[in-house]
């Protein structure tokens, strides 16, 4: 598995339209996945009644199919998806590139974020599930794909992006510079977001970016950084985000959240066709200051490649949290999982 | 003597008194004739059936000239449309035209060559674990298809194929790549 922010991955990414996948012609080509998988979980909150139980399920995950364009300066891309956890078919991704004369590229249309370590699809994956997700709950509100328009420079050893879009946090989506349906007229919502990426050789590279959301509901914002370091067949991780929400995304109206996590990962290639990944992981969420989530997650996860285009990733995880959702006192809650990933790419 | 109206008279009176029985001695011998024809006419007739019925031996010395004869009916023929269209175009066929026969020709062929490269020995050549992915994209061109490997010390491979369903006759070839340099090389097998 590869690291999606190694920035020479990330270089020959920026450049992939020229490396067709299943070229149908010269100009269109088509890649994709299947994504199927097994799990089980057992969860222990410390008491009788609702959030003690065990969880098994099995299905397709996530089906997707990408299509490139390429014209000269003018490239494109279309992902269509099918996720069982959104329960649809839906697009995406769907943007145009425009290659600059200095190779710069300007980007139009529904993008992924440029922050975060951690790939936002399973085939940049080191394990099966996310480090700040607890049997398939996000517990950041950082969204994964935005809509604007976005400006990124590449060179050898550097990467730098901004982008404007019309969320991060999941307010206001498609609403870029407001609507009239503001509850107080017409109010401005928008988000900002900025990344940039150096490698400093001998394996070390840095990564650093922000995203500030303008929303009706209040002011959003969030700084992630990480760094990589990559030595033989070892490689490291370690990422740190924190983020403010003042918004009522979640229900608490004029509740000022506070969320901070990291994660630490080591990945070992013992094989041209295996390796083994270990993480730590925390979430820490803070409301008005009092603390309502604070957890730990331990995954370590097996990954072994049949071929280039098939793989099984096989992971056990474990969250240790402490839950004072309402101010009455905490809850120790356990959850312990196991999950089998069979992917299939082309 | 003068002809003269009694004269034609007189003698139109006298010819059936003086020529009658001339006339009928020839006319006897005319019905034996004719009998005689009838007669090998009816023969002939006889003998025509008879060969209608036997089928001629074919000429295999004729077939084979008709078929020569054809064949050389046949170039002379393109010959002739080449002719033609050699001096519809002044005997000169531009190479730079964009309707001009060459250039539609020199485009399909770099077209081709563009393409179709990789399927020439010697452009393996250059083909080496170290070397760039351009430097490949250079001596191959762009693969027909590649992935991004989930294999953990590759990145992408290049596929080289000219079939990816038929695996037994064709021909295929296979590149991977790490940290944008050739791991390793599996040329097809040419």
């Amino acid at each position: 598995m590869k690291n999606k922010i190694a920035i020479a991955s990330a270089f020959i990414a920026a450049s992939s339209f020229s490396f067709a996948e299943i070229a149908l012609t010269e100009n269109i080509s088509v890649e994709g996945f299947v994504d199927m998988s097994y799990s089980h979980s057992d969860a222990d909150n410390g008491a009788q009644g609702a959030g003690n139980e065990s969880d098994n399920s099995f299905g397709i995950d996530q089906v997707e199919i990408d299509w490139l364009f390429s014209f000269g300066n003018v490239s494109a891309q279309v992902d269509l998806e099918y996720e069982e956890l959104n329960g649809g078919t839906n697009v995406e991704q769907a943007f145009v590139n425009y290659s600059l004369a200095n190779g710069d590229v300007v980007t139009a249309g529904r993008y992924a974020t440029m922050l975060g370590f951690e790939a936002l699809e399973p085939t940049g994956m080191y394990q099966f599930s996310g480090a700040y997700t607890v049997q398939g709950n996000l517990l950041t509100a950082a969204r994964d794909y935005v809509q604007g328009v976005k400006y990124t420079r590449t060179s050898a050893t550097t990467f730098f992006g901004i982008s404007l879009q019309d969320q991060s946090f999941g307010n206001d989506g498609d609403r870029l510079g407001g609507d009239n349906d503001a509850q107080q007229g017409i109010d401005s919502s928008y988000a900002v977001e900025v990344a940039g990426s150096m490698d400093l050789g001998n394996g070390f590279t840095v990564f650093a970016g922000g995203a500030f959301e303008n929303a009706e509901s209040g002011d959003n914002q969030l700084l992630n950084a990480y760094v990589t370091y990559e030595t033989g067949a070892w490689l490291f991780a370690a990422e740190l985000n924190l983020e403010d929400n003042e918004s009522n995304n979640a229900g608490n109206a004029n509740g000022d959240i506070d969320v901070t996590s990291y994660l630490l990962m080591a990945n070992y290639a013992y094989s041209d066709v295996a390796s083994v990944t270990g993480r730590v992981s925390s979430v820490d969420v803070d409301i008005d200051g009092n603390e309502v989530l604070d957890g730990t997650k331990l995954t370590l996860a097996h990954n072994y490649a049949f071929s280039d285009n098939l793989a099984l990733c096989a992971e056990v995880s474990h969250v240790d949290g402490d839950i004072d959702p309402l101010g009455l006192g905490n809850i120790d809650a356990e959850v312990t999982s196991f999950a089998v990933e069979l992917l299939f790419t082309f | 003597m003068r002809i003269t109206y009694f004269n034609t008279l007189a003698i139109a009176l006298l010819a059936p008194v003086l020529f009658t029985p001339l006339y009928a001695a020839d006319a006897d011998a005319a019905t034996d004739r004719m009998g005689q024809l009838e007669a090998r006419l009816i023969a002939m007739e006889a003998r025509l059936a008879t060969a209608e019925q036997v089928q001629p031996a074919p000429s295999s010395v004729s077939e084979a000239r008709i078929a020569e004869l054809e064949s050389r009916l046949a170039d002379a023929e393109q010959e002739t449309k080449e002719v033609k269209a050699l001096a519809a175009t002044g005997g000169n066929v531009p190479s730079s035209s964009v309707l001009g026969r060459g250039a539609a020709f020199d485009i399909m062929a770099n077209s081709a060559w563009r393409n179709l490269r990789w399927t020439q020995p010697e452009q393996w050549e250059t083909v080496r674990p170290g070397v760039s992915v351009e430097t490949v994209i250079d001596a191959l061109g762009s693969p027909p298809r590649s992935v991004k490997s989930l294999k953990p010390r590759v990145d992408e491979v290049f596929y080289y194929e000219t079939s990816i369903r038929d695996d037994s006759n064709s021909l295929r070839g296979k590149i991977s790549f790490r940290k944008g340099q050739v791991l390793t090389v599996q040329k097809p097998n040419f």
